[in-house]
């Protein structure tokens, strides 16, 4: 907290509050000790002293008390009461309590706050409590020569005495203390104002005026103490050193600007470069597509043109055994043109691939793959692989032969795993399975799965496992591609079980 | 309106006539304590305070302390255990009278001191002889001996009673007086301590030996006399140095007219004594009475002392006729 309050200050209040603080609190305790040590000798003297007078008391007092010279004593007790600083003497007289019938005859003097020094008066209710109240008391014996008792002196210290001087050394003290700590406060103002704040001050004017890049516009003043010297001289080293910085600044700057714009530029063309390379990634994809629909077109075709080919040579036959007539030739045109009609659909199916994207359009997932298993369904049948699909359609927006293009190459990729398997079990039942749903689609195959050595790298451009003649390295980049830049989705590849899964996921 | 007026005259006359019949019976006894009554002095005060108590009326108890401390407080608590009306003291020293006043006030009697005096303390009155005029007197009567005598170049030598002392301070200042105003030079002043004989013959002829123009003695006390004489005698200077003394012994009354001394200052004890008690009475009746009352020292020589003889007699040497 306090280093927060400080932190908010400028040097002079944070070291005028240090040195006031500090000076304040050092006099204090300086005069708290002064006070104590000036009690404590105090009481310690009195108590001293009442010991001396009562003891060079009893002694004299002694003799009188034998010569029953009982006002000499007390004459004797006045004279002490005059110099000493006690409160009251009283002696008790067994020699004179002889005399009037009692233990003792009481006799003394006591310093009365109205009346001065006056007679004890045993009587007195106030003299009593003044004994009573008193700091300091003590009773001493009084015996003659050979020793029998003749009394006691008793020192009474009241410390009214004590409290007045010590009143005064705490006047004394405060105002000693105001003064010297103010003094102390003004010299060390001074002192430091001068030496060290000034020079530190002049700095910070000459810091304060400086150019647009923040560097002052004179030097660094160099006087005060020798740590401000050093100061001065190493922020006149720094300065230069930023001024030659900043001046190699601005050239790397420079030389960075026109860097960066030949690497923008670069960075454009390179772009650019990307761009079309996966422009021509595509169409190479494409490409390749195009041939596997040309394959499956020719398996599409193989069939029906086989059938349009028996039903010329039927029609041949029947022209030459007179068995064309009105009939056979309408049934045979008729399913001619279904054949043909069928063809026509092929091609139209096709088409729709091919064409190029324009724009965005929503497209149903169910229809892009049940459009796909018709495209592909002969010529998977013709490798024994069977396409299972189902799940609850949804809409996307984007382009549908993109999509089209992704199912393709994820199922000539299964039909591949597949038919691989296949090669070491003759027997095996290819199966694709399609589950769409809840904006997401999965493609899975009995293939064997994805080697786990490989599953991370799968999607990397020009990365196959297949023989050069079989696959281009391009089909899962070009899907990852599609999915995530076309479609702004996600695809990922896992094993489950023996299965090899791809899992797309579209937005809304 | 009238008879009421005579009815409570009447009873006031008799309230008042029985508080002071009464006060009167109550207060009659008094004590006086006196320092030594083996001293003339005292034992002639002693009989002017009975002298002064019958008249008046007074039962008085005369307390001797012989010169004892002790003996004197000792009195004192004895006299204020007999719950006395008044206490007349002459004190063993004005040191210890401090203490009979206080132990007196406490018990609320009054006390009138007669001689020596006091410290401090409360009395009702200090009856003392009037020294300093008493010696200046005496002075007089000395330097208009040695007039006569043409010795007033010659030196007067002094044998002093304490100086410390209020009486013998003033004695000394009221004779010196005299011889000044005569233009007589004094020589040493010698102080007693033992009070004895010897000590006044010793004094003596130190004196005389160290003064050759030593004309006269002055002894401040009386009862040495003797010492003083036989010093003049045996330095061979009988008829040429002359002795005057304060305070007289009863054998003065004879060397006095001799010539064998040139004079004396007689202080009245008896008077004093007389003066104690009628001062006590008037303030037990409640009467106004003088703080301090000096009474005068007679200065007798070969001249007055057959006029002054009947007053010698009485205030001086307590002798009276019943």
């Amino acid at each position: 907290m306090i280093r927060q309050f400080l932190a908010r200050q400028s040097v002079f209040i944070t070291l005028g509050i240090i040195i006031v603080s500090t000076v304040v609190t050092i006099m204090l305790i300086h005069a708290v000790y002064t006070y104590t040590n000036a009690k404590g000798q105090m009481v310690s003297e009195m108590q001293k002293r009442a010991e001396e007078s009562a003891f060079a008391l009893k002694e004299n007092i002694a003799t009188l008390i034998e010569a029953y010279a009982i006002n000499e004593y007390e004459n004797l007790i006045a004279t002490e009461m005059e110099h000493r600083n006690i409160l009251a003497i009283v002696v008790r007289d067994y020699k004179m309590g002889q005399i009037m019938g009692q233990e003792a005859y009481i006799s003394g003097k006591i310093r009365s706050p109205k009346l001065g020094v006056v007679d004890i008066d045993t009587e007195d209710s106030q003299q009593k409590t003044l004994l009573k109240q008193c700091f300091y008391s003590r009773e001493f014996p009084i015996t003659g020569i050979s020793g029998e008792p003749l009394g006691t002196v008793s020192i009474y210290i009241t410390d009214d005495l004590i409290r007045k001087e010590l009143n005064m050394i705490i006047t004394s003290t405060i105002t000693n203390t105001l003064v010297l700590s103010s003094l102390l406060i003004l010299a060390l103002f001074f002192t430091i104002q001068r030496f060290i704040l000034k020079p530190l001050a002049d700095m910070a004017a000459v810091i304060g005026d400086h150019d647009d890049d923040g560097i002052p516009n004179r030097p660094i003043p160099r006087h005060g103490p020798k740590e401000v010297h050093a100061l001065a001289d190493s922020m006149r080293t720094m300065i230069d050193t930023v001024k030659t910085s900043r001046s190699e600044l601005r050239d790397l700057n420079s030389e960075l600007q026109k860097r960066i714009e030949e690497g923008v530029r670069e960075n454009t063309r390179l772009e650019k470069e990307k761009l079309e390379q996966e422009k021509l990634l595509i169409e190479q994809s494409k490409m390749a597509a195009m041939g596997e629909m040309i394959s499956a077109i020719a398996h599409q075709w193989r069939q029906p043109l086989s059938s349009l080919a028996l039903d010329i040579q039927d029609l041949k036959d029947a022209k030459e055994f007179n068995e064309l007539d009105d009939t056979y030739l309408n049934t045979m045109i008729e399913r001619s043109m279904h054949t043909i009609h069928y063809m026509s659909q092929t091609i139209d199916d096709f088409r729709s691939f091919f064409l190029p994207n324009k724009k965005k359009e929503p497209f149903s997932i169910y229809e892009t793959i049940e459009a796909t298993k018709h495209l592909l369904g002969k010529q998977f049948e013709a490798h024994s692989i069977v396409i299972e699909s189902s799940g609850d359609d949804f809409w996307v927006n984007g382009f549908k032969n993109e999509f089209q293009q992704v199912l393709i190459n994820l199922l000539n990729n299964a039909k591949d795993a597949i038919n691989k398997r296949r090669e070491e079990d003759g027997s095996f039942h290819g199966k694709i399975t399609i589950r769409y749903g809840e904006r997401k689609i999965t493609v899975s195959d009995n293939g064997g799965g994805i080697p786990e050595s490989i599953i991370d790298r799968i999607f990397e451009p020009y990365f196959s496992t297949k023989f050069s003649a079989q696959g281009t390295g391009i089909g899962l980049y070009m899907t990852k591609t599609i999915i995530e830049r076309n479609m702004q989705g996600s695809i990922r590849a896992y094993n489950k079980e023996s299965e090899a899964v791809f899992e797309i996921t579209l937005p809304e | 309106m009238m008879f009421l007026k005579m009815t409570f005259s009447v009873l006031f006359f008799f309230v008042l006539n029985s508080a002071v019949f009464g006060s009167d019976t109550a207060s009659k006894k008094l004590a006086y304590l006196v320092s030594d009554t083996s001293i003339p002095f005292w034992q002639i005060m002693a009989r002017g305070v009975r002298h002064g108590a019958q008249n008046l009326g007074y039962d008085v108890t005369v307390y001797n302390a012989a010169n004892s401390a002790k003996a004197e407080l000792e009195s004192t608590v004895k006299a204020i255990k007999e719950n006395v009306a008044g206490i007349i003291v002459s004190p063993t020293n004005s040191s210890r009278c401090v203490t009979i006043l206080k132990l007196a006030k406490k018990a609320g009697i009054p006390v009138v001191i007669s001689d020596i005096g006091t410290d401090s303390g409360e009395y009702i009155s200090y009856i003392s002889s009037d020294n300093r005029e008493g010696a200046y007197e005496l002075g007089k009567l000395l330097a208009e001996s040695m007039t006569r005598k043409s010795w007033k170049e010659g030196r007067v030598g002094i044998i002093a009673i304490p100086q410390k002392r209020l009486n013998g301070q003033q004695r000394t200042a009221g004779f010196m007086q005299a011889l000044d105003e005569a233009g007589i030079k004094g020589a040493d002043i010698r102080q007693q301590v033992t009070f004895s004989y010897r000590e006044t013959y010793d004094f003596s002829k130190e004196l005389i030996a160290k003064y050759p123009d030593l004309r006269a003695l002055w002894l401040q006390g009386s009862d040495k006399y003797k010492g003083a004489l036989d010093a003049i005698a045996d330095t061979g200077k009988k008829g040429e140095i002359l002795l005057i003394t304060f305070d007289a012994e009863p054998e003065f009354l004879e060397l006095i007219p001799k010539g064998v001394l040139v004079g004396a200052g007689m202080q009245q004890p008896f008077l004093m004594g007389e003066k104690a008690v009628e001062t006590m009475d008037s303030y037990l009746k409640g009467k106004t009475v003088v703080k301090n009352q000096q009474l005068p020292v007679l200065a007798i020589s070969k001249e007055n002392i057959k006029a002054k003889l009947p007053t010698i007699r009485r205030n001086v040497l307590g002798i009276i006729k019943e």
